[in-house]
C-alpha cells in the first residue's frame, strides 16, 4: 500500500474553513504569529550572538500550528511535551517572560537557567517539564492522568518518540484506564535527520487503533486539528498523527533548505481569503512585535 | 546479633506502614504482581484498595509512578528484584531525582528495591543488589534499613520530606524483628562498618572478633546518601588502626568504595571496602558472590593486623 502520507492537504476535510468558529481560527493565527516571531527572534539572536542565547535550541518553526489549534480546545489542561516544547508552552499560557529567560541562562527562567529550551515547564499553568530523554513523559502523562481522573491531559511526542516501546506500553495503559488524554504526534517525518521510511513500516495511528485508542491521521492545517480535537475529546483517549514540517534541524537554528510546505504562510492565504488581509497582516504584526520588543528588554538583563 | 524489641517483622512492619500510607496519606503502591501469591514476601498489605498492578512495562511503569508522584499522590514504586532496575532506572533517576534541582518542584517518590543474595541458586538476574548505581545520582536519597524500627525511621522521612528515595531492601531482613545498634570498643584496633546485608555477616565477624581477643567496633549505615554515621563510630575509628565497609554491591566503584574514601577523608584512617568481586553471580553453588562472608571479613581483618 503506497499512501501520500506528506501532502500539506493530507486528509483534509472539505470545506473545514466553514465549520470552525471565525475567531477561533483568529486566535489559532494569533498563538502561531507569536510562536513564530517568538522563536523567529531567538534564532536570530543565537545567531547573532551565540553568546547571548547559549541553550541547545529547539524549535517549533513551522509546526506553529499544532499546539496553536490544539490549546483553543484543551483549554486548562494539563499539558506535557517534550523537547520542542515552546510551541506547546507559548500555545497553553506558559510565561514567556520565564521562557525567554530560560533561554538566555538567567536565574529567572523556568528552570533557572539550568533546563534550557528542552526542558521548559510552567507548573502552575499545568504545563509539565520534560526531562529530556524522548517519549519519556509519555508514561509521566497517563500516571499523571491515572490519579487526576477528572483532569484533561493533552500529551506531544514526536513521530521518532512513537517508537520508543515505553511511549507504547504508555498507550496501551492509557487505553486500558480510559484515560482522559489526547496523544499528539508532531510527525515531522525525521528523527534528527533519519525519515521514517528508513525507521519503520507501521503508523502510529495503527498501533493506537490496536488499542482500542481512537485516531487519525491528517496534516498540519489549523482548522482540521482544531475540528478533530474537538471530536476527539469526547472520545477520550485518542491519538491524532499530525503531518507537519521542521523549518530547522533536530536542534539549532540551522536548516536543511525549504521545508515541504510553509504552513504558516498557506494559513495566512487562507485567512486572508476569510477575513480582509489588514486584519491578519494586524494580528502578524502585533505578535512580531511583542516578540521583538519583549526579547529585547530581557537582553537587557544579561 | 542484636536484640528483640519489638515482635513484628520487617516484612508485617512494610505491610503496615504501607496499609497506613494508603489510608492516611494518599499513598499508593505500584508494581508489578504485587497481589500475586507471597504479596511480594508478606510486605504489601493484602487488599486492593491503593495498589496498582502495573502492565509488565518496566520503563514505562516506572514513568507511571513519576506521573502518580507529580499528580500529588504519594506512590512507592516496587521493584521485586534489583536486576529490573535496569529497566526502571531512567524515570527514576532523570525526572524524580531531577525534578526539585530543574524543574523547582517537588517528585516524592519511594522506591522500594528488593535485593537478594546469591545463594540457594538464584543465579544471575535475582541475585544483586544496586544501590551503588543510584547514589551516583544527584538527587535521589539512598538508604538501607534492615530492621522494623529503621524501617519506620525512613518511612516518617518520605511522608514528611517530599523527596525521591531510593530504598534497597534486603530479602534476609523480612523474617527478622531484630534491632541492630552500633557496638562501639574505645580501643578497638578495627572499626567494621555495615550496610544493608552487610551488617549481618560485619556483626557475626565482630562478635567472633571479641571471642578471639581481637578487639573491634561495629557499627551499622542506614543512610547511605546522605552518608550519616554516628560520632561514637568515627571516634572509634579514628582510634583504630583501620577501618572496613561492607556492602553487598559490587566493590568497584561502588557504596563499599566510596564511603571508604569519604571515611579515610574525615578521620585520616585507612579504611577498606569489601563488597562483591566481578562477576557475575550463578546459580551452581561454585558461582556464588555473595556479600562478604564473617570468614572473609575475619581473615582480612586478622591479615591487616599481622595475626
Amino acid at each position: 500500500m503506497s499512501k501520500n502520507f506528506r501532502s500539506p492537504n493530507y486528509n483534509l476535510i472539505k470545506n473545514i474553513e466553514k465549520k470552525v468558529d471565525k475567531n477561533t481560527i483568529l486566535r489559532i493565527f494569533s498563538k502561531m504569529s507569536r510562536i513564530r516571531y517568538f522563536e523567529k527572534k531567538i534564532k536570530e539572536t543565537q545567531i547573532s550572538n551565540p553568546k547571548k542565547v547559549m541553550a541547545l535550541l529547539y524549535l517549533s518553526l513551522g509546526q506553529e500550528s499544532v499546539s496553536a489549534s490544539v490549546s483553543e480546545v484543551f483549554k486548562n489542561s494539563y499539558v506535557l511535551a517534550q523537547h520542542r516544547g515552546h510551541g506547546p508552552y507559548l500555545s497553553f499560557g506558559g510565561d514567556p517572560i520565564k521562557l525567554i529567560d530560560e533561554l538566555l541562562g538567567l536565574k529567572t527562567g523556568c528552570c533557572g537557567g539550568k533546563g534550557g529550551s528542552p526542558m521548559i515547564h510552567d507548573f502552575k499553568k499545568k504545563i509539565i517539564g520534560h526531562a529530556g530523554l524522548i517519549g519519556d513523559h509519555v508514561p509521566v502523562a497517563t500516571g499523571m492522568s491515572f490519579i487526576k481522573k477528572k483532569e484533561y491531559f493533552v500529551c506531544f511526542f514526536g513521530d521518532g518518540a512513537a517508537e520508543e516501546d515505553y511511549v507504547l506500553a504508555a498507550l496501551g495503559y492509557a487505553a486500558t484506564h480510559k484515560l482522559k488524554i489526547l496523544f499528539i504526534c508532531d510527525d515531522n517525518n525525521l528523527s534528527v535527520l533519519t525519515p521514517i521510511k528508513d525507521r519503520r513500516n507501521w503508523e502510529i495511528t495503527d498501533v493506537a487503533k490496536s488499542f482500542g485508542i481512537s485516531s487519525v491521521d491528517i496534516s498540519d492545517d489549523p482548522w482540521n486539528i482544531y475540528h478533530w480535537s474537538k471530536k476527539l475529546k469526547q472520545k477520550l483517549p485518542a491519538l491524532i498523527n499530525i503531518r507537519t514540517c521542521r523549518d530547522t534541524w533536530h536542534v539549532g537554528t540551522g536548516t536543511d533548505g525549504k521545508p515541504e510546505w510553509n504552513r504558516f504562510e498557506i494559513t495566512k492565504k487562507k485567512l486572508k481569503k476569510i477575513f480582509s488581509e489588514k486584519k491578519i497582516d494586524q494580528i502578524e504584526n502585533k505578535e512580531k512585535l511583542w516578540a521583538e520588543k519583549l526579547i529585547k528588554k530581557r537582553l537587557q538583563k544579561l | 546479633m542484636g536484640r528483640k524489641v519489638d515482635k513484628k517483622t520487617v516484612a508485617e512492619t512494610i505491610s503496615e506502614l504501607s496499609k497506613n500510607l494508603i489510608d492516611k496519606n494518599n499513598g499508593i503502591l505500584l508494581g508489578q504482581c504485587l497481589t500475586a501469591v507471597g504479596w511480594v514476601q508478606n510486605t504489601i498489605p493484602k487488599q486492593t484498595k491503593g495498589i496498582m498492578e502495573l502492565p509488565m512495562t518496566d520503563t514505562a511503569g516506572a514513568g507511571i509512578a513519576v506521573g502518580c508522584a507529580l499528580a500529588g499522590s504519594r506512590p512507592v514504586l516496587v521493584i521485586r528484584y534489583q536486576s529490573f532496575l535496569w529497566l526502571n532506572s531512567s524515570p527514576i533517576v532523570m525526572h524524580a531525582a531531577k525534578a526539585k534541582e530543574i524543574f523547582g518542584y517537588d517528585c516524592p517518590l519511594m522506591i522500594r528495591a528488593i535485593a537478594s543474595e546469591s545463594e540457594l541458586g538464584q543465579g544471575p538476574l535475582h541475585a544483586n543488589a544496586y544501590h551503588s548505581i543510584f547514589a551516583h545520582m544527584p538527587g535521589l536519597n539512598v538508604c538501607s534499613p534492615m530492621t522494623p524500627m529503621e524501617y519506620k525511621k525512613v518511612w516518617n522521612y518520605y511522608i514528611k520530606s517530599k523527596k525521591p528515595i531510593f530504598v534497597s531492601e534486603h530479602r534476609s531482613s523480612y523474617k527478622s524483628s531484630y534491632e541492630y545498634k552500633d557496638e562501639i570498643n574505645k580501643s578497638a584496633d578495627v572499626t567494621i562498618f555495615g550496610v544493608s546485608s552487610g551488617r549481618i555477616n560485619a556483626i557475626k565477624a565482630h562478635n567472633e572478633l571479641k571471642n578471639q581477643k581481637i578487639k573491634s567496633s561495629f557499627s551499622n549505615i542506614l543512610w547511605v546518601k546522605p552518608l550519616k554515621i554516628s560520632k561514637k563510630a568515627i571516634d572509634s575509628l579514628k582510634k583504630s588502626k583501620f577501618g572496613i565497609v561492607i556492602d553487598p554491591s559490587y566493590e568497584f566503584c561502588g557504596v563499599s568504595q566510596s564511603i571508604s574514601y569519604e571515611l579515610t577523608k574525615l578521620t585520616g584512617k585507612p579504611v577498606y571496602a569489601m563488597g562483591l568481586r566481578e562477576r557475575s553471580p550463578g546459580v551452581a553453588k561454585r558461582f556464588e558472590n555473595g556479600t562478604p562472608s564473617k570468614n572473609q571479613i575475619i581473615k582480612f581483618v586478622k591479615e591487616k593486623l599481622n595475626l
